[in-house]
This record gives C-alpha cells, sequence and structure tokens, in this order.
C-alpha cells in the first residue's frame, strides 16, 4: 500500500543517531532522503522526542525526478548533501500548489546548481485535488522535475502532522540549517 | 486546427509503462536487446583512446586533432547547464564564445539561502586567431550564433546571482560582435537562449523554478510559445522544425516552428528507454538525445522513430549520466556525448558533511558509432570540471 507510514522507530538506530548529530548546526528534526529509484525511493523524518529524549522517526515512499543525473536540470533527481529548509507553506498557489517545504539550492557533481527544490505532493492550495495536473494519479506522480514528492492524501497528511507536531510549527519563509539530508 | 498529430507508439512498451515494478532497476535489464530491437546494451569502455571530437574541459579548449588553446577563464556556467552550449563556435570558425563564472566572495555552496550573494555569469569570446579575448557581456549566461556571425544572449538585470531568485534579465542580439545590442525581448523574465531556427531565435523561459516552456522570437518583440513543459532536443539544421522531449510524461514531439503545429509525436517506454533529455544534435534525418545512461537516435522524416539506443547502463554513471549528445558526421552515425560517473554517497559520509560535487569519479567524452555500437573514451576529468562538447552547429547551419 503506498503511502502508508512505514515505521515509527522507537529504536535509536546508527543510521538517525548519525543524521541528527552531524553537522553542528543540525536542528532536533532532520528529514533524509534516500536515493533508490526515481519513483521509489524514501522520505524519512526523525525528531529527537523532548520527554524521553529518544529518536523516532517516520518514512514514506516518495519520488525525485525523471532521471537519476541530479545535474539535469529540471529532470534529475536531487544532488547528495545536506540541504537547508527556506520555509514551510500550507496553501502555496504557484506551479506546484498546497503543502509545500522549500529546499536551498544545491550542487551536483560538476558545479551545476539546481534551484527552486520542494518536497510537495500533488494537490489543489486547499489540499484538495485538481484534475489535472493537481491531482494524485497513481506511480506516474512520483515523477518531479527534481523535487521531493510524496504521496496524496495520506502521506503528505501524516508528514505534514508530524512535521507540526516535532518539527517547527510556523508558517512562512525561515532556514532550518541542515533540515534534509539526502544520500544514495 | 494544428496539422493531424500522428501518435506512434514503440512496440510492445506501451502496457508496461509506468506498469509494475514501480521503478525497480530490473526492468530496465529485462529490454528486449536481440538483433532488430532499437536498445542494445553496450559496456561504457574502459580503455582511453584518441576520440576525435573538439571539446572544452575547464580553460583548456582541446582540438578534434589534439591541439590544445587555452581560455583566460574556465567553461562554466551553474545556471545553464545542459539547456545551451557553453562553449560554441562562430560560423567561421573564428570566434569562440563561452560561458565563465565568478563566485560572490564567501559564498559557502554548503548553505545556500534565499537571497544569498553566489556570484556572477559571463560570457567572453576568445579569438582563436590572435589568441586574444574579451568580454562579451557581464550577468549574461546563455548565447548562440547566428549563420550570420550575429550572437543572441540572455543578460540578467542586476548581475549578480541571489539564491532562490528569479534573476530576470532580456534576450539581447548583437549583429556582430562590434555592434550594440538590441533588446529583443519586451518582458523581462528568466530566459535561456537555445539556438537559431533560421532567424527565427529559441528560447526557454523559466516561469517558476526549473520548469522549461520553449519559445521562439519570430523578430524583435514577437515572442511567441511553442511548447509548455518542454526540454529542446534539437533544431533541425535548415530551421524550420525542432524535437522537443515532456520529461515526466516520456513523449518527444516534432514540432513545426514557423507555424507551432505539433506534425508527431512518439511515447517512451520510461523501463527500457526513457526518459529522453534536451541537449541533443540533429544531422540529416537523424536526431540523437541524451537519455538515463543511453544515446537515443530517431529517425526523423514526417514521422518520429525510435531508430537506436545505445545503452550502458545507467548503474554504470553511479549518480552521473549522459548529456550534450552531438552527431560527429553529416550522416548522423557516429555520436559524441560527455559520460560522468559519480560514486553515490552513503550515510556514513553524512559525518564528514560531503555531498555530491566531493564525491569521487571521472567524467570523459565518449563517441560511438550508431551502426556497429563500437565506442571509445577518452581521458578523465574530475566530475567538478565542466567538460561541453564544442558546438559548431552555427557553420553546420551555413553549409
Amino acid at each position: 500500500m503506498t503511502g502508508s507510514l512505514r515505521a515509527v522507530c522507537v529504536a535509536i538506530c546508527a543510521a538517525v543517531v548519525v543524521a541528527l548529530a552531524a553537522p553542528p548546526t543540525a536542528s532536533a528534526w532532520r528529514f533524509t532522503f534516500y536515493k533508490h529509484t526515481n519513483i521509489h525511493s524514501n522520505l524519512s523524518f526523525a525528531w529527537v522526542d523532548p520527554y524521553d529524549g529518544l529518536v523516532y522517526s517516520a518514512s514514506w515512499r516518495a519520488g525525485s525526478g525523471v532521471s537519476t543525473n541530479a545535474c539535469w536540470v529540471d529532470h534529475g533527481w536531487l544532488p547528495s548533501g545536506y540541504y537547508d529548509m527556506t520555509g514551510h507553506v500550507d496553501h502555496f498557489d504557484d506551479r506546484i500548489k498546497g503543502r509545500v517545504w522549500r529546499l536551498s539550492d544545491k550542487r551536483c557533481s560538476n558545479g551545476q546548481l539546481r534551484t527552486a527544490l520542494f518536497i510537495h505532493t500533488e494537490e489543489s492550495p486547499w489540499h484538495g485535488q485538481w484534475c489535472e495536473p493537481w491531482c494524485w494519479d497513481g506511480d506516474v506522480d512520483y515523477y518531479s522535475e527534481g523535487c521531493i514528492k510524496v504521496a496524496y492524501p495520506y502521506d503528505i497528511g501524516a508528514l505534514h502532522a508530524r512535521y507540526h507536531a516535532y518539527g517547527w510549527n510556523a508558517h512562512g519563509w525561515y532556514t532550518a540549517p541542515n533540515a534534509l539530508y539526502v544520500y544514495g | 486546427m494544428q496539422a493531424a498529430v500522428r501518435a506512434l507508439t514503440i512496440a510492445a512498451v506501451a502496457a508496461t509503462a509506468f506498469g509494475a515494478g514501480c521503478g525497480e532497476d530490473s526492468g530496465r535489464d529485462a529490454a528486449p536487446s536481440g538483433a532488430g530491437h532499437p536498445v542494445q546494451q553496450v559496456a561504457l569502455p574502459k580503455e582511453i583512446s584518441s576520440v576525435g571530437r573538439a571539446h572544452v574541459a575547464g580553460r583548456v579548449l582541446r582540438e578534434a586533432s589534439g591541439a590544445t588553446a587555452t581560455l583566460d577563464e574556465r567553461i562554466f556556467a551553474p545556471l545553464v547547464g545542459d539547456l545551451s552550449p557553453t562553449a560554441a563556435l562562430s560560423a567561421d570558425g573564428r570566434s569562440l564564445a563561452y560561458s565563465t563564472w565568478a563566485d560572490a566572495p564567501g559564498v559557502d555552496y554548503r548553505h545556500l539561502d534565499a537571497g544569498d550573494a553566489i556570484g556572477i555569469p559571463s560570457i567572453r569570446i576568445h579569438d582563436l586567431r590572435t589568441r586574444s579575448e574579451q568580454l562579451l557581456a557581464l550577468g549574461a549566461d546563455s548565447f548562440a550564433w547566428r549563420s550570420d556571425g550575429a550572437i543572441a544572449y540572455v543578460r540578467a538585470n542586476e548581475p549578480m546571482y541571489r539564491s532562490s531568485s528569479p534573476y530576470p534579465g532580456h534576450v539581447y542580439v548583437r549583429r556582430a560582435l562590434a555592434a550594440q545590442p538590441e533588446r529583443w525581448s519586451t518582458e523581462p523574465g528568466r530566459y535561456v537562449v537555445v539556438g537559431w531556427a533560421g532567424s527565427r531565435l529559441i528560447v526557454y523561459r523559466r516561469p517558476f523554478g526549473e520548469q522549461l516552456d520553449v519559445a521562439v522570437f519570430d523578430a524583435p518583440g514577437q515572442a511567441r510559445v511553442l511548447a509548455r513543459d518542454a526540454g529542446v532536443v534539437a533544431i533541425e539544421p535548415t530551421g524550420e522544425r525542432l524535437v522537443v522531449e515532456r520529461g515526466e510524461r516520456m513523449e518527444v514531439e516534432l514540432l513545426d516552428v514557423a507555424g507551432g503545429a505539433r506534425l508527431a509525436s512518439l511515447h517512451i517506454d520510461p523501463e527500457s528507454v526513457g526518459p529522453v533529455v534536451y541537449g541533443g544534435d540533429w544531422a540529416g534525418e537523424r536526431v540523437v538525445a541524451p537519455g538515463n545512461g543511453k544515446l537515443v537516435v530517431f529517425h526523423v522524416a514526417d514521422d518520429l522513430v525510435l531508430e537506436h539506443v545505445i545503452d550502458f547502463g545507467v548503474s554504470a554513471f553511479k549518480s552521473g549520466g549522459i548529456s550534450d549528445a552531438r552527431f560527429l558526421d553529416d550522416s548522423g552515425n557516429r555520436v559524441a556525448a560527455i559520460a560522468s560517473v559519480v560514486e553515490p554517497l552513503t550515510l556514513e559520509q553524512a559525518e564528514a558533511g560531503m555531498e555530491e560535487f566531493n564525491a569521487p569519479g571521472s567524467a570523459f567524452v565518449v563517441t560511438c558509432e550508431r551502426t556497429t555500437r563500437a565506442c571509445r573514451r577518452g581521458p578523465g576529468y574530475s566530475p567538478r570540471t565542466w567538460i561541453q562538447l564544442l558546438d559548431d552547429s552555427a557553420g553546420r547551419r551555413r553549409r
């Protein structure tokens, strides 16, 4: 079942500890995106619980790009490395819409800059479905121009809820350093 | 009403499009590779030999003969990439135009936050006879020579590129290098010059983020959109038609430049072939495009027909790939491209703060004969070295 919450991890697994420990400017929460294929990768959200001090995480299937060449503007998946989050908006209304998290620009292997990158889904500004193109049709919608995409409605909803519960409960344009690590 | 559209689907692939398997790599391996099937598996060559294709790597122009020339600055176009050639010869073969870049003081590429000053692109002209250079435009980041010696380029309103900024500018054309620039665009925008189609100028407009709309200027101040959400694979040397790709839709289309009609379209199977990407070439009745670890050749007459796919295997490139595909002859048999092999990063490398730009690997020129699938590779460069096959299309259009 696409879109279901894959795991809520109570164990302090080494990978998550690494992700939250480095680099030193990291927050107490972080997204991690593991690149497997363009339409079947993994987006995780990990956070340190303020009450018990344990690290929890949740993960969802996600996609990025139509190609594994990160230097292809508009086509390649995200280059690996840390990204700052530069804002979160609930009702974004441009060529992508709805709940979005904006990411900082990032270089690929030859220095090409990838820009205007987001985590988002296919939905209307008010979280409904406008067909086409702002509706979720299935696996094909994991393809993107480079942005990280998760399924509508359950995965984007769960991601959004956890971000506000355990990440930052803020909207607008702000900077969260090293909020996402992309690897693979 | 537009002209009739011939929608062709590659045999035996439509049923598998976006099908089960959810993008697992094994889908590619399952593609038929027998005689007559367009997809042929070819090993990425390991031994280094002469590739006979002029290219620029960093500051060095390496001609097909092996002779070299040194530029004043390194070629580098981080805002344009493969959307537009970054090193191109004028039609008379005397002048080399190239893109370069100056970092903003203190820029930290690991943290590029909105509004941060990152750098200034510029276009320079290298005279291959005198070895002298001049600055064509500051804050400029894409260009194209016309066959009569005119040059089109985009210049931003403010030279400094700031992270996540729209970076608006205008399209200018100089009838000659020494002539005053004439502004062709009426509204400022994020433009990228792609190339000339006869007297018409093909550009991208980037309305949002990395999204690409293909537009054409019929004359100064007269622009129209040819295709939304599309990338230009190649412009016909006569300037009459162009082939575009549709990214996520896994389609290529043949468009009439003058009228804008869609003349033909072709669905690309995402598993065995797709995607096909911008930055290809057109010779005679053939078009070559970079693919995901592939070189994809189409026969173009009244229709678009997938003819050959030289498939190196996407796994051979790790996180890199094929780009900048060009024909080496007018018959469209020999093909050259840039190959980059970049090691993927592990989670453990996060501890060191590594990013893709620091990943080990190499980049090199690869050439192949389309009919025999015999391929050769040139010497390797650091993957951080910007490499561009020399664009000589202005001279070819004149012939």
